[in-house]
């Protein structure tokens, strides 16, 4: 695996595919593979107004960075992997993932193992905000903004 | 020894404290750590039952020991994620 096969960020700002893409692309990649996770407005019944994104941010970005470097070796890959953290909106990237392989199927499943890898050990959470209270979702559980579980 | 402890998500929006340095004995593990900030900070007193200890920015064991000038956190369950302890 070469050097800048992977690119991993964790920023405040917007997320733009573009650069990605352009950093994955080589004449010898047939298949590119954007996966966008973005804010929705409806989770377990509740209608959520805004996220707001905290990370253990040097943590994360190396446990982002590992991740990355495990697909694009396994896959033969290049791969670029952004998080934003604070306030998002409804229908705003979150992350997004880009993998280029030489054929579609590697990129697939390089994209798909880093974005399901990544929500399952990179520490960022997210407290959600709806119509009528707010709450930490911690995996498949709710835990309560402030005050004793 | 003295450890330095970071606080995210949860843990510090209910403590108001993102970090924080405990002193330990010779020979203490993470589980010890997280004893000390639950005793410095009840509001916390779910983080032994909840989460993963990390150390120097790798997921660890609650068993392992720590060492002077390490830098302890203690993991929820990520945002999309599930517990794998």
């Amino acid at each position: 695996m070469d050097e800048d096969a992977v690119w991993v960020a964790i920023t405040d700002e917007p997320l733009d595919p573009a650069p990605l893409v352009r950093f994955v692309e080589r004449p010898e990649m047939g298949a590119v593979v954007t996966f966008s996770g973005n804010v929705r407005s409806e989770n377990r019944g509740r209608t959520v107004l805004y996220l707001e994104y905290d990370a253990y941010r040097p943590m994360a970005e190396k446990q982002l960075r590992a991740i990355a470097e495990e697909a694009a070796a396994r896959w033969s890959c290049r791969i670029a992997v952004q998080h934003r953290l604070g306030r998002l909106e409804i229908g705003d990237p979150s992350v997004l993932v880009v993998a280029a392989c030489g054929h579609r199927g590697e990129a697939f499943e390089a994209c798909r193992y880093a974005i399901d890898t990544l929500k399952e050990r990179v520490p960022i959470w997210k407290r959600e905000v709806f119509e009528g209270g707010q709450v930490w979702i911690e995996g498949e559980g709710d835990a309560p903004v402030a005050g004793a579980k | 020894m003295r450890v330095r402890v970071e606080l995210f998500g949860r843990a510090s929006s209910q403590s108001g404290e993102r970090e924080l340095e405990v002193e330990l004995s010779e020979g203490a593990t993470l589980r010890d750590a997280a004893a000390e900030v639950v005793k410095r900070l009840p509001v916390l007193e779910w983080i032994p039952a909840i989460c993963r200890p990390a150390r120097n920015l790798e997921y660890a064991h609650w068993n392992d020991p720590v060492s002077d000038g390490d830098e302890v956190s203690f993991i929820p369950p990520v945002s999309g994620g599930i517990i794998r302890r």
